[in-house]
């Protein structure tokens, strides 16, 4: 590959990582950043145009859509961080001590992965979440339990090859303890492909989140949730259609941002290996 | 006759040259093989002469004459009619050319009536008649069959049937029996031989293996970096080497009949982009002077059109002659 | 083959018998007594001794794995018991909407076809041209795409703007475009750098420079030779997605009203009924599977290597 192409490719890169890190901000400070409280409802301003005072208007019970967003968006990829956290941790761990050990254990996790990967899409999680009953708490897990399937067979299948590999026999044979061997030469080793796999799932989350809440299993009104907004935009669609553009658009951006992330940490980490 | 004629040709990737100033004729029946080591640029050079250098090369400079007409000069369109036609190709890969899901006969039928207008039916007549002719014995069952359920000789032998089917002038052979066990390699090697007593098929085989270059082939062309280092008949090449390159490769070649011992050719050779001004095996070679990099060498054409290109080429004659 | 459908068939049944494992034991994450709920849900105020009968009736003071064999009886036999809040059989109510998220599955599916296909084949073609440029961002914007906001927008645009199309249907084929077309649409995105990496990979094969060098044309080479490589895959991709497909229309059911699984399991959640909840996951894991299992079994027919390996038993 050319330098000058090497060169845009860093710079893409690191514009990522800054807007990833703005967002980070932005929603870490929704308190100070916001104009209004997202829930202060104010029937002198119901479905505003976006002004100054509203950039992004208001909606039917004239709260400001811009502030809904922002807080939207916060609980949003908060919640994408915490299943994200949690499907990582207990995928890696699982798939790890599958492909370590081997036997019964292995068999068994192996099972219980076939068997939640026999549901398509979002079945598992609203049978779940429909079962044990709405709020953001079960949908976290609901999509942790579906999540952590991911990391595991990967992580299993990364120990699989790196078990047979030279200085893995190596510290074996030099008394090295199995925990240990796992924390300190498998892991560092397969932690940068998880790490690709988690920043492609964010966006994924932030859309099933969204999708949940507008199924009315997620977050319940009048939290300010950006799939819950759009859900609500539906019926204001004629008079006011900057209710359903800007929760959209928004959420559009977060996930396109986090799957170009995803694809740039994947081509240097290809890259690195193929050195 | 000559039916191939190569000009003074050069192939580029960008600045790098992978192929200079190669030129040799090609006789109806005869056989040439290009040996080196692999990177030297003569698969790129072999693939040149049907107008399919790989990935974004181009022939910078010379003339491909076949029938009267320069092949560099040709649009693809026109390069089509005679690939396969006139000039055909096989590779390295074990009947690598051969489609993996579909059956023989219909790869058969398709390339034949690319280029002659007859029915399916003739066609398959036709392939019939090749497999025959080239002694396959169950030559209705290869045609039904898939490439996967041939073994790797016998898909070589069906490539190259393939590559036959429209009675070409020319075969290009890229390392044809490299991937193959030593034994099929032997057989693959004599029926190359007996096609050519068949067909008078012309055949350009490249490969890195002087001994099965000096077995088969009527001319051998010695490249090094995209250079023809030397270039002669096999006898000359195999019993008086000139050029200290070949002398070298000859001597990486274990002989079972004198005990001898065995000499690689030490040293890294130069990449395509730090090629000094002078010979490009200047840094390898064991007879060179001090001067070979920045001395161009000179190109000695004996009477009988044997080449070398080598600085010291005057001073070895005058040592061997001294030493009898 | 015959081995091989057997040997699929048996993994099937074993995934299927822990899929219903799970499925049970959903149940019991339900908080709350399900005797207490289903009263609830037929609209009784429950008494102690109401619920205690219930409990009895339902077979819950069973010890749990007899209650799991009798529950596994009934299900193998099509029986997956009655909802709690109008008593019907559950497999009545699944079949009642399953048409509907089929027919929505499948148009999303044509439509994802009709945009993947060609603009997948196409950026392969031409690759680093600036038509591949310019779909391949495309599709990445598309990947990225919340089907339910292009939903919306869509609506906004053909709906309420143009007025060609309606706001709302009862599952009338119209009321279906702008949903499958959303769906479809945000899948493609997907697909078409799926599409345009397998054939990438077939581009440079051995056999394409082969079929090359014997004289073909660049449009006999693309279609005889790499599309029939890679379409073997690539079929086998897109048939997969498909029953992923069945899963996840229920957002997009829900926004449109459309009469499908989606909408009858959110009004069953809304209940709490249980019955209804376990027959819907169960199901809808069994169609998958069954799906997949085709697809894999095709794939077998469609590759040679894979059905004449298999037919001669090796």
């Amino acid at each position: 590959m050319s330098e000058k192409r090497k060169n845009v490719q860093e710079i893409i890169f690191y514009g990522l990582l800054a807007a990833t890190i703005l967002i980070a901000i932005m929603v870490a400070l929704a308190n100070q950043i916001a104009p209004h409280d997202p829930l202060a409802v104010d029937y002198s301003m119901i479905l505003q145009k976006p002004s100054a005072a509203y950039p992004f208007g208001t909606d039917n019970m004239g709260r400001c859509v811009l502030s809904r967003v922002i807080y939207g968006l916060r609980s949003s990829v908060a919640m994408a961080l915490l299943i994200t956290l949690i499907s990582f941790t207990m995928g890696t761990f699982l798939g790890m001590v599958s492909g370590y050990y081997g036997r019964v254990v292995d068999t068994l996790i192996m099972r219980i992965t076939d068997t939640l990967l026999a549901f398509p899409g979002l079945v598992i999680c609203i049978a779940i979440v429909g079962i044990m009953g709405a709020g953001w708490k079960n949908v976290v897990i609901a999509l942790a339990i579906s999540g952590w399937v991911e990391y595991a067979r990967v992580s299993r299948g990364m120990v699989l090859s790196l078990r047979e590999k030279e200085f893995i026999k190596a510290a074996r044979s030099s008394g090295c303890g199995r925990v240990r061997i796992m924390i300190v030469h498998i892991l560092p080793n397969i932690f940068q492909q998880l790490l690709v796999i988690a920043t492609f799932n964010i966006g994924h989350l932030i859309l099933t989140f969204a999708g949940l809440a507008i199924l009315g299993l997620g977050e319940q009104p009048p939290a300010p949730e950006l799939g819950l907004m759009l859900s609500e935009s539906k019926q204001f669609l004629q008079l006011a259609p900057w209710l359903m553009v800007y929760p959209g658009l928004v959420m559009f951006l977060v996930v396109m941002l986090f799957s170009l992330l995803g694809d740039c940490l994947r081509d240097r980490m290809n890259q690195k290996t193929s050195q | 006759m000559s039916i191939l004629e190569v000009c003074d040709l050069s192939i580029g990737y960008g600045k790098q040259r992978i192929v200079r100033n190669v030129s040799f004729t090609l006789k109806k029946g005869e056989i040439l093989a290009i040996v080196g080591e692999s990177g030297s640029g003569k698969s790129t050079l072999l693939r040149a002469l049907i107008g399919k250098t790989p990935g974004g090369g181009q022939v910078n400079k010379g003339e491909i004459i076949y029938e009267n007409q320069d092949l560099t000069s040709l649009n693809q369109t026109q390069l089509r009619k005679i690939r396969g036609k006139s000039i055909a190709m096989i590779f390295q890969s074990p009947g690598g050319t051969l489609n993996p899901v579909r059956k023989i006969g219909s790869q058969f039928i398709e390339a034949i009536r690319t280029h002659i207008e007859i029915t399916k039916a003739e066609a398959y007549h036709k392939a019939l008649e090749i497999l025959t002719k080239l002694h396959f014995k169950n030559a209705t069952q290869i045609m039904e069959a898939y490439p996967f359920q041939l073994s790797g000789g016998m898909k070589q032998r069906v490539a190259i049937a393939l590559a036959l089917a429209l009675e070409p002038d020319i075969l290009l052979a890229d390392e044809p029996t490299s991937a193959l066990d030593a034994t099929v390699q032997k057989k693959v090697i004599d029926e190359m031989l007996e096609l050519r007593k068949h067909f008078n098929t012309a055949i350009i085989i490249v490969t890195h293996n002087i001994c099965l270059a000096s077995y088969i082939a009527d001319k051998v062309g010695v490249m090094y970096l995209g250079q023809f280092l030397e270039f002669g008949t096999a006898e000359e090449i195999l019993l008086s080497p000139q050029h200290p390159y070949t002398r070298a490769l000859l001597d990486s070649v274990p002989d079972l009949s004198q005990k001898k011992t065995l000499t690689g050719i030490e040293g890294q050779r130069y990449g395509f982009h730090e090629l000094p001004s002078g010979c490009s095996f200047s840094n390898r070679c064991k007879e060179g002077g001090v001067s070979c990099k920045d001395l161009v060498p000179p190109k000695t054409v004996s009477d009988h059109g044997h080449v070398c290109i080598c600085n010291q080429l005057m001073n070895h004659r005058q040592d061997r002659n001294a030493k009898k | 083959m015959k081995r091989l459908i057997l040997k699929r068939l048996l993994q099937l049944g074993i995934i299927l018998l822990s899929v219903s494992v799970a499925v049970f034991l959903l149940v019991n994450l339900a908080p709350g007594d399900p005797a207490y709920i289903k009263l609830s849900a037929q609209g009784e105020t429950p008494t102690n001794e109401r619920v205690e009968e219930e409990r009895i009736a339902m077979g819950l003071d069973q010890p749990l794995h007899i209650q799991y064999f009798s529950w596994l009886g009934q299900v193998i036999q099509g029986d997956f018991g009655s909802s709690y809040r109008t008593d019907q059989p559950v497999i009545n109510t699944l079949l009642k909407s399953f048409p509907y998220t089929l027919v929505l599955a499948l148009a999303a599916f044509i439509v994802m076809l009709l945009i993947s296909v060609p603009l997948g084949v196409l950026t392969a073609v031409k690759k680093n041209s600036l038509a591949d440029y310019f779909i391949r961002v495309l599709s990445f914007f598309s990947a990225s795409l919340p089907e339910f906001w292009l939903a919306l927008i869509l609506l906004y645009l053909f709906a309420l703007q143009l007025k060609w199309l309606p706001v709302m249907g009862k599952g009338e084929l119209k009321s279906m475009i702008i949903p499958a077309f959303s769906l479809g649409v945000v899948l493609s995105g997907k697909y078409i750098r799926q599409i345009r990496t397998a054939l990438l990979e077939e581009l440079d094969a051995d056999y394409a420079l082969g079929a090359r060098t014997r004289g073909l044309t660049e449009k006999t080479v693309m279609y005889a030779h790499i599309m029939r490589n890679a379409s073997i895959s690539i079929l086998t991709m897109l048939a997969m997605s498909f029953g992923a497909l069945l899963g996840g229309t229920a957002v997009i059911e829900n926004m449109f009203m459309w009469p499908g699984m989606g909408r009858m399991i959110v009004e069953a959640i809304t209940w709490r009924d249980i019955p209804v909840i376990q027959g819907f996951a169960l199901f809808m894991a069994g169609v998958y599977c069954l799906i997949n299992l085709m697809v894999d079994l095709s794939y077998g027919l469609l590759d040679p290597r894979i059905k004449i390996r298999k037919e001669s038993g090796q």
